[in-house]
């Protein structure tokens, strides 16, 4: 389940559910219909992905709609509800299939759900596209390709950029407990630390915290003072990282401790262009929903599909890049993301 | 000192005693007692305790209120949309988030009181419609669900002042504070609050506007999340539509932590706001200690469930059988 | 029996009836300051009905309403209360979790200083709620502080009684005032309705219990299934008689044991 650590996680069940709701509604208006090509059938794609409610996804969607329009393929994006992550990943999954779509993307967010309906959709000779989560299943599974990240790969680059400049105890936090992606993401990070001679720890915060920046920042500031030879923080989400930001900065241990984080945000870059955060990862949201719709497209057209893999991530975001990438933020609304 | 053990606020002055002692032992060489540590869980004790003011007041007055941290949100996305999207000076957007928090408090009253259905459900349905609305109009207006809130104006210093970390969220909750318990305690309209909440139809008998108590209390209750909303929008210049999603069940721990009877008629803001003081001590403490931060909430629960049991008991004492 | 001062609220030839179904049919009574009315009759009698109609919650469907001698009904029962018709009640009288000055004084609270500090006079409400219950003979509340839950139902009755009296009420309408009390609260309110008429105010006093009504009141009105059974003055009729009215009398006489009819012959 990738993506309920995306932006605020933790989001009390009967919110999420208006939420889910709301995005929901929104989506089918958005599905958009485009003209066909001159003589051949318009190829439909359906699209399981995340809510827009939840701020990684924007671009995600921004993307699969501009190949779609591009492409003139015909894009249907079916939200998952994050209040009800399990069922609604059955429920979209089951939608796509009954479509009878030429082509079906999907989140693999919750593999145990997720992995029979892709067969079932195989076996219904629906080609699948695995999109974001799901890198160790997509084969398995039987689907075509997959466009995504691997979780751990986030974590080791993390640990490599704060080793380089110089965190010898590297704290990594996770704002979603018992998340298995984010977990995987300090796994990572925690064996590439020790391979590279340093120590590094998790702080899980609780769920209640989780939507709060203000209480993120003083329950890392806490954490800070009772361990002083923390140098290192990695965080999974854009509000967290400001967050952190702000508790190193109110504890006076700015120059000492270097920060990084994963998801762009405004803030965020700005942040690095201050030298007040050292990198972020950025796991290009915009490229998962393009390539997603334009594999897709070449597959149902021409049979074509990339062999293997396809990794839109992590790609990394420092004082060396910032600008162009602030640029294209500044630019383009939902591209690089959405805050 | 019976007495004084048989006042309302009794149960929340110890524990949150307790708590502070305790984590001053046991983290006290961890900075928990430093300046910084204090500001910590001071920030995070008035931002709940604000909330918790007139979720108490409320509370006394027999009614519930789980809409309040759906108002911190949409509070947040107005702030924010009017700033930093349109750049808009804050006061305006203020202002806005005020008019609309107003206008959830007054239909949540209205519709309790004209259907006296259970407030629970009732704001419940406001909850799930001011986050769905607002999550519409903020991805209609500007494609996403969260926006950077830039400061422009005179508010941010309103709201975002702080001194080292304390933030001015600690006055506001001591002013506010203050002249709540002063309503509560010397008014008529405090007198008026507990009464109806003790028991409607005695209260409507004996010429209380109940329904008018009523309709007052949810829009305030609507307000502090108003004003808490602003106040985190602006700390960290980022608007969300979940900021606040806590405050459903820390407003209300808060209260009953400090006295307030869950059925109503009975408890005080003071004991309130130590409820919200135990709550920033524990919420904070954990990590002092290093501890898993899950522990927070089994030490909340606990003191919750201890809370009920004993007001229950108070109650019984302070009636004397 | 003196019948020279004008009654404060008088029916004659009064019915109502709600939707086909008669609750109270031709009735006449009269509620006159200083006395005490007891209106009696067994459960669906038409009591309730009777007082909904005295306190403006009803009006009559026919017949004539007087109030202070002249043919009126009241508009809303704010207006009556406006007029000085008060009523008590036992369950929902009070308020235990609050204090004896708070529930004293509530929905019209004293108050002092001006402007931004005006605010509630706890201590003249206090020491007021102190004195009106001493005039009515408690004397065992003594701290407007105290939480009306720690009193006694009798106390509490008195305090609702006190109140309405301190508001200006000049008839009190009571129903059923006595029914959850022991012997003792039962006499302490018995004795507060005295006191009360003595002190020049009318009463009306709903009860189901015949020894009750016949220790205190002044006039009688027995109900049955809306019909008015008798009416009737102090002294006119022993208790067993009054028992036997309300029952439908050889009815009764065959389910009473010989002890019981003993009973009610002394
Ligand atoms: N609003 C109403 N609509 C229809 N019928 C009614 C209404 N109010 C009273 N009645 C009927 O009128 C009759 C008298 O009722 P009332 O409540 O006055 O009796 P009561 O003497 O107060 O009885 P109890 O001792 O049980 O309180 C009953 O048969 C009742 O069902
Ligand atoms: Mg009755």
């Amino acid at each position: 389940m990738k993506f309920i650590t995306k932006s605020q996680g933790g989001i009390p069940l009967a919110r999420k559910i208006a939420l889910g709701a709301a995005s929901m509604g929104l989506a089918a208006v958005m599905g958009s219909v485009l003209p066909a090509l001159a003589d051949d059938p318009q190829i439909t794609i359906a699209f399981v992905s995340g809510p827009l409610n939840d701020s990684f996804f924007p671009p995600l969607y921004q993307g699969a709609q501009d190949a779609a329009a591009l492409l003139g393929a015909k894009l249907n994006y079916i939200p998952i509800d994050e209040a009800d992550i399990e069922a609604s990943s059955a429920r979209t999954m089951q939608a796509a299939i009954a479509m009878k779509p030429d082509v079906i993307v999907v989140g693999d967010f919750i593999t145990g759900v997720v992995d029979p309906l892709i067969k079932q959709a195989v076996a219904a000779g629906i080609p699948v596209f695995v999109n974001q989560s799901g890198q160790d299943q997509w084969e398995a599974d039987g689907a075509l390709g997959f466009i995504g990240q691997q979780g751990p790969e986030v974590g080791i680059v993390a640990a490599e950029r704060l080793t380089k400049a110089g965190s010898k105890n590297i704290l990594c936090v996770i704002n979603v407990p018992g998340n298995p992606y984010l977990q995987a993401i300090c796994k990572g990070l925690a064996e590439k630390a020790k391979e590279l001679g340093v120590t590094s720890a998790n702080l899980e915060l609780p769920t209640a915290d989780s939507t709060d920046q203000g209480k993120v920042s003083r329950d890392i500031g806490a954490y800070l003072q009772a361990h002083g030879d923390v140098d290192g923080i990695f965080t999974e989400n854009a509000a967290v990282g400001t967050a952190a930001v702000a508790a190193v900065e109110a504890a006076q241990v700015a120059d000492k401790v270097k920060i990084g984080t994963m998801e762009v945000s405004k803030v965020a870059l700005q942040q690095i262009r201050d030298g007040k955060l050292l990198f972020l990862v950025n796991e290009q949201p915009y490229l998962d929903g393009y390539y997603g719709v334009m594999f897709a497209y070449n597959y149902a057209k021409y049979g074509l599909a990339p062999v293997g893999a396809v990794s839109t991530g992590p790609s990394v975001v420092d004082k060396s890049n910032v600008d162009k990438i602030s640029a294209v933020f500044d630019k383009y609304k939902n591209v690089i993301g959405s805050n | 000192m019976r007495r004084l053990i048989h006042r309302p606020e009794a149960g929340g002055a110890i524990s949150a005693l307790l708590v502070f002692a305790f984590f001053a032992i046991l983290a006290g060489h961890n900075g928990f007692l430093s300046l910084l540590g204090t500001a910590y869980w001071l920030d995070t004790a008035s931002e709940l305790g604000i909330i918790a003011i007139p979720v108490g007041m409320l509370m006394i007055g027999g009614e519930f209120d789980l809409s309040v941290g759906a108002v911190v949100g949409a509070t947040s996305m107005i702030v924010a949309i009017c700033s930093g999207s349109y750049e808009l000076p804050g006061w305006l957007g203020f202002s806005l988030a005020v008019v609309f928090g107003a206008g959830v408090g007054l239909a949540n009253g209205l519709i309790v009181v004209k259907t006296k259905l259970p407030s629970f459900i009732v704001t419940l349905s406001t909850m799930l419609m001011v986050t769905g609305s607002i999550l519409g109009v903020s991805i209609g207006l500007t494609g996403s669900s969260s926006i950077s809130a830039i400061p422009n104006d005179f508010l941010g210093v309103l709201v975002a002042f702080k001194w080292h970390e304390f933030h001015i969220s600690i006055l506001y909750w001591v002013l506010f504070g203050a002249a709540a318990i002063y309503v509560m305690e010397r008014t008529s309209f405090g007198n008026w609050v507990y009464a109806t909440g003790g028991n409607v139809v005695t209260a409507r008998l004996a010429g209380v506007p109940t329904d008018r108590v009523k309709v007052i209390l949810f829009i305030l209750s609507s307000l502090g999340a108003v004003l808490v909303g602003t106040i985190e929008t602006y700390a960290f210049q980022n608007g969300s539509i979940t900021l606040g999603a806590q405050y459903v069940f820390s407003g209300i721990a808060a209260c009953v932590i400090g006295g307030v009877l869950l059925t109503g008629g009975y408890g005080s803001l003071l004991g309130t706001a130590f409820g919200a003081t135990t709550y920033g001590i524990v919420s904070l403490g954990v990590f002092f200690l290093g501890w898993n931060a899950d522990l927070t909430e089994l030490f909340i629960g606990a003191l919750l469930l201890l809370a009920v049991i004993s007001n229950n008991r108070l109650r019984t004492f302070a009636l004397g059988r | 029996m003196t019948q020279s001062e004008t009654p404060i609220l008088e029916l004659r030839g009064v019915t109502k009836s709600f939707q086909g179904v008669t609750a109270v049919s031709n009735l006449t009574l009269a509620v006159r300051p200083g006395r005490v009315l007891c209106l009696l009759g067994e459960n669906g009698a038409g009591k309730s009905t009777v007082i909904k109609m005295l306190t403006g919650v009803e009006r009559p469907t026919s017949g004539e309403m007087r109030i202070d001698g002249a043919v009126s009904t009241f508009e809303s029962p704010r207006d009556a209360r406006d007029r000085g018709i008060a009523t008590v009640y036992q369950e929902v009288g009070t308020l235990p979790l609050m204090s004896v000055a708070r529930n004293f004084v509530l929905a019209a609270e004293p108050q002092k200083g001006r402007g931004l500090f005006r605010r509630l006079d706890l201590e003249t409400a206090g020491r007021l709620a102190v004195e009106r219950l001493k005039e009515l003979g408690i004397s065992r509340v003594t701290n407007g502080s105290q939480l009306v839950g720690t009193m006694s139902g009798g106390e509490r009755q008195a305090l609702a009684i006190a109140r309405a009296l301190h508001f200006g009420a000049r008839l009190l309408v009571l129903d059923e005032p006595t029914a959850a009390l022991g012997v003792r609260e039962s006499a302490t309110v018995l004795r507060l309705i005295e006191r009360v008429r003595n002190s020049g105010v009318a009463v009306v006093f709903i009860t189901h219990n015949a020894y009750h009504a016949h220790s205190v009141g002044d006039d009688f009105v027995i109900l049955r299934r809306g019909e008015t059974l008798d009416a009737f003055h102090r002294g006119d009729k022993q208790v067993g008689e009054i028992i036997e009215l309300m029952a439908g009398g050889a009815e009764l006489q065959s389910l009473l044991s010989q002890s019981e009819k003993q009973a009610m012959q002394s």
